[in-house]
């Protein structure tokens, strides 16, 4: 007991505190820690800290005396959630170094402001004043630094804890591209974007969600790219947020989504940070949260959740081709169960003639009807998926094969299904793995039961009513009020073209998507397709621009090119303004065109 | 509650969608009276006369750009009047939608699924269509915006498929009757441009209420234009009398089409993507409908009215026709042309007449409330 107890007695003298009692609740607890200020006497602090966080195991306390006048003082931290480097320079620092200055203070009034501004080499030092800031701080890996005789402490920051080292993303796999992923800290993934935009615009914003987990949650985004309105959308579901945990982003997606009752994904989840950079250019806005390698992405729209990054590493046709490959296999995974169970019970015509004898052969002695068979099939294979993904990667190969083998070679052969089923249940499964994310990809495994039935009761028609419905919802939902299948509908058919049914060459795509870079639309001078986009050889322009006369005439031609850009970018923000597509923005937007738009009738008169 | 907006553009599509729908299911051009081989005249006939229905709905329209139908119609008319001939026009919404679930439910049943009960399917068909209309007309506007290049390319490539199976010389003789059996045989589609009816509704619904007038101009058009092409490949294909006799000819003629060695009897996904467009007329239909009747009785939301109305609605669809001859028998010219008069004539004469007469008095009403240029 000894000192501790000797403090504690002289504690408890002073006032009654209701945590000895041990009938505090949580939330209680919460609130004393909030009203607590800190004491004028080291000792009543150090046993302050002690009481709240109930001398636990990692807590360490040490004390110490400074200078010639031997003031007392006291360095606090947690073992684990600090850096033993930084720390030992602090310590090394206010105990030997300290000893070189003549004028050192004799009292800890004075000792603090001075070891703030001289002794201390870390990077960052707070001053504090309450019990409740002191934990926080503490808590996150900082060193408390107090002195007797003041009612002050610092807050060093001495912060180190072992991370994870970057490696490569599990869940997002690109042939082409950076092979960087996301880890659990958000320092190191907010590096890992800025390290890709170095401009101050990118703006990132703190916020701290759980009332217990107390999580950092940083909303990212391009000031001036992205819309005010999706911004100011997102901070305030995220001060609204009152729940005492985030642990995952996931967490966090659940308050902040659009559609909490719909199987589609109203945010994008990454683990690429090239592909978050991708979309904060493109005008889209970025949540990390610590503890989790998966950063939401938002507005996000059911193509972008299409689009994998090796669609724009690669070359524009290989990309193109990719994606609508992409495109087909998600219409596969989700409508072809449903369709053959139609199609087999209801329109067998369809099918060539002898293809349907065939199938219809090997039907013969299967005892049960094709949407149970089928039903069957799907949901042996998604239980295998699942166990394929919780099993320990050693005995990985054993779920393959007993999969594989038995229940497919084995019912086949047993009579149980007919061979068409499996075919359909392996072609659903390999398209729905073609399926870029993750989340959208649970929504069509989801839709493609739903699909079964209805084929089964109503033919081809109930899959018609089935999509119908489908369509309906897909085109109620909205994104930050971006809706949800954006190019497409609302038809943007610039967007469509450009990135959305085919993938066009960088240069080309020289403008933002319109609903969600709307307040920068341009990406780089339109020059560049005109430079790029050549049929024939490049070595005339070359000619014509070593010659001066030539290269005024073209100086003038690219201004008046300008002057069409910004009448084209005036019609634009009619049209836009009046669609009302997204009312949300049209403040803001006209605004920034205008200043924009005169930006650029400056830029060309200057020219010409 | 939110301003719903939807782009003239999507109303461009909704009306082409809704317009050619109907006009391929049963071809009344061809089936309704004996135009026989000179159907495709009737079809020009209709095109005029579509251009003519539209001008006269949409042109009110225009001048008033934030009221639907029924307000320029309790504006003009005064209120009790005004709701009376408003009743007329939102009755024809839920009359032309419940002959088209009639038709798509028969042709389902007859050609599909025959031992479905035909309350079934209407149900199902009257569910997805309410959900949509529930959802709002900026909703249903991008349904079309999806649904539309599906039903476009279907059309196209069905008619490009005939064209190279169709014997031309069904078309002849041309002319040879007379004008008569044009007439008669275009009237039936005239009247059924009622369904135009919906642009009254949806003006003030509009991004730009005052270009309306030219998207449903184009519409009308293009829709035309459309079925023209199905009208003359049908003839092509079957032949005046048959095509005349059959119930529905344009999908009859598909079944003749072979692709390939291996791809017969493809016509069901036309069906399927024509079924698509249909839904869209339909939850327009219905959503103007609601949308008129909260109005006339100032309710203050439509999607109170929308569930018993699509309740009504099922049951007319269900109750009104016997079987798919009745439906035949009604899209007569004796029937129909009365009922285009009725509809379309009469209550937008007398708006046109009220709006002239104020015009010539010196007052004018689009003016007040700021509803005016």
């Amino acid at each position: 007991m000894g000192l501790f107890g000797k403090l504690k007695k002289l504690f408890k003298g002073k006032k009654e505190n209701p945590i000895f009692k041990n009938g505090a609740d949580i939330s209680e607890l919460r609130q004393l820690t909030e009203k607590e200020t800190l004491s004028r006497k080291l000792v009543d602090n150090i046993a302050l800290v002690r009481e709240y966080h109930g001398n636990s195991f990692g807590l360490q306390i040490r004390e110490f005396k400074m200078g010639p006048k031997n003031v007392p003082g006291a360095a606090i931290f947690i073992e684990g959630l600090v850096s033993s480097d930084i720390l030992d320079e602090v310590i090394h620092a206010l105990l030997i170094e300290s000893g070189k200055f003549a004028d050192l203070p004799t009292s800890g009034k004075e000792m603090l402001p001075f070891a703030r501004d001289k002794v201390i080499p870390a990077r960052e030092v707070a001053e504090i004043a309450d019990l409740n800031e002191l934990f926080d701080k503490m808590l996150l890996g900082d060193t408390i630094l107090l002195f007797d005789g003041t009612d002050k402490a610092l807050a060093i920051d001495t912060k180190g804890w072992k991370t994870r080292a970057i490696s490569e993303s599990d869940a997002e796999v690109a042939i082409r591209g950076p092979r960087e992923a996301f880890i659990e800290s958000i320092h190191d993934n907010l590096a890992l974007i800025r390290r890709r935009i170095r401009v101050p615009q990118l703006w990132v914003e703190d916020f701290r969600i759980g009332n217990l987990t107390r999580t950092h949650v940083a909303l990212v985004y391009i000031k001036g790219l992205a819309g005010e309105g999706i911004l100011e959308e997102a901070r305030s579901r995220l001060d609204k947020i009152d729940t005492d945990k985030i642990l995952e982003s996931g967490d966090l997606e659940a308050f902040i989504e659009d559609a909490p009752f719909s199987v589609f994904p109203t945010l994008l989840r990454t683990e690429r940070p090239d592909r978050v950079v991708a979309g904060l250019l493109e005008g889209q806005v970025a949540l990390v949260t610590n503890g989790s390698p998966f950063v939401l992405l938002f507005p996000a729209t059911f193509f972008n959740m299409l689009h994998a990054p090796d669609d724009y590493f690669e070359k524009p046709i290989a990309g193109t081709f990719l994606r609508v490959l992409r495109y087909l296999a998600i219409i596969l995974s989700t409508f072809l169960p449903g369709m053959y169970v139609a199609i087999i019970n209801f329109h067998p015509e369809i099918f060539p003639t002898t293809l349907f004898l065939r199938i219809a052969a090997t039907r013969e002695g299967v005892p049960f009807p094709v949407v149970v068979e089928l039903m069957v099939m799907e949901s042996v294979f998604e239980v295998l998926r699942e166990a394929g993904v919780r099993l320990p990667a050693s005995i990985g190969p054993a779920i393959s094969i007993v999969g594989a083998l038995v229940l497919g070679d084995a019912a086949i052969s047993a009579g149980i299904v007919s061979p068409p089923v499996v075919i359909v249940v392996a072609l659903t499964a390999i398209a729905s793995f073609a399926t870029p994310n993750f989340a959208l990809g649970i929504a069509g495994r989801l839709l493609r039961f739903g699909f079964v039935f209805l084929g089964a009761i109503f033919g081809l028609f109930g899959i018609q009513f089935g999509i119908l419905l489908l369509i309906i919802h897909v085109c109620a939902l909205r994104s930050f009020g971006v809706p949800y299948l954006n190019p497409s509908a609302p038809l943007i058919w610039k967007d469509m073209v450009r990135d959305h049914l085919l993938r066009t060459w960088t240069w080309g795509a020289t403008e933002r998507p319109k609903l969600v870079g709307f307040r920068e639309p341009q990406r780089g001078s339109s020059k560049m397709k005109d430079e790029h986009f050549q049929i024939f050889s490049r070595d005339k322009k070359q000619e014509n621009t070593g010659d001066k006369a030539g290269s005024r005439d073209k100086k003038q031609e690219n201004a008046g090119d300008k002057n069409q850009a910004a009448s084209r970018d005036k019609k634009e923000e009619v049209s836009e303004g009046k669609n009302g597509e997204n009312p949300r923005e049209k403040g803001s937007q006209t605004k920034y065109k205008k200043s924009s738009r005169g930006k650029k009738e400056e830029g060309s008169e200057n020219e010409s | 509650m939110r301003v719903e907006k939807f782009a003239n553009r999507q109303l461009l599509y909704i009306l082409i969608i809704m317009r050619v729908t109907v006009a391929i299911a049963n071809l009344p051009l061809l089936t309704s009276a004996d135009a026989l081989q000179d159907a495709w005249a009737s079809a020009i006939l209709l095109l005029v006369a579509g251009l003519f229905v539209v001008t006269v709905i949409a042109g009110l329209g225009i001048r008033f750009p934030r009221l639907t139908v029924v307000e320029i119609a309790q504006k003009l008319l005064g209120k009790g009047a005004g709701t009376l001939l408003s009743l007329l026009i939102l009755w024809s919404f839920l009359h032309l939608a419940s002959i088209d679930v009639r038709l798509y439910s028969e042709m389902i049943i007859v050609g599909f699924l025959p031992e479905t009960p035909i309350s079934f399917i209407t149900a199902s068909v009257v569910v997805v269509a309410t959900t949509a209309a529930l959802a709002g007309m900026e909703v249903i506007g991008r349904v079309a915006d999806i649904i539309f290049p599906l039903f476009l390319a279907m059309l196209l490539v069905s008619i490009g498929s005939l064209f190279f199976e169709a014997e031309f010389l069904n078309l002849q003789p041309v002319l040879a009757r007379g004008i008569i059996p044009v007439l008669g045989g275009s009237i039936v589609s005239i009247a059924m441009t009622a369904q135009l009816l919906v642009v009254g509704i949806l003006i003030p619904k509009l991004t730009e209420p005052k270009r309306a007038l030219r998207s449903a101009f184009w519409a009308i058009l293009a829709s035309s234009l459309l079925i023209l092409g199905v009208t003359v490949m049908t003839v092509g294909i079957l032949g005046p009398d048959e095509g005349a006799r059959t119930t529905f000819p344009f999908f009859k003629a598909l079944r003749n089409i072979q692709l390939s060695e291996f791809l017969e009897r493809i016509e069901i996904l036309a069906i399927f993507a024509w079924g698509l467009g249909l839904f869209v007329g339909l939850s327009t239909f219905i959503y103007c409908g609601a949308q008129g009747t909260a109005q006339a009785f100032r309710i203050s939301d439509y999607r109170h009215v929308l569930l018993p109305m699509g309740a009504t609605w099922a049951v007319i669809t269900i109750h009104n026709f016997d079987n798919v001859f009745e439906i035949r028998s009604f899209l007569t010219p004796e029937y129909m042309g009365l009922y285009g008069i009725s509809l379309i004539l009469i209550p937008y004469g007398l708006l046109w007449l009220a709006y002239l007469v104020r015009r010539l008095l010196g007052q004018n009403p689009a003016s007040e409330e700021g509803g005016g240029r």
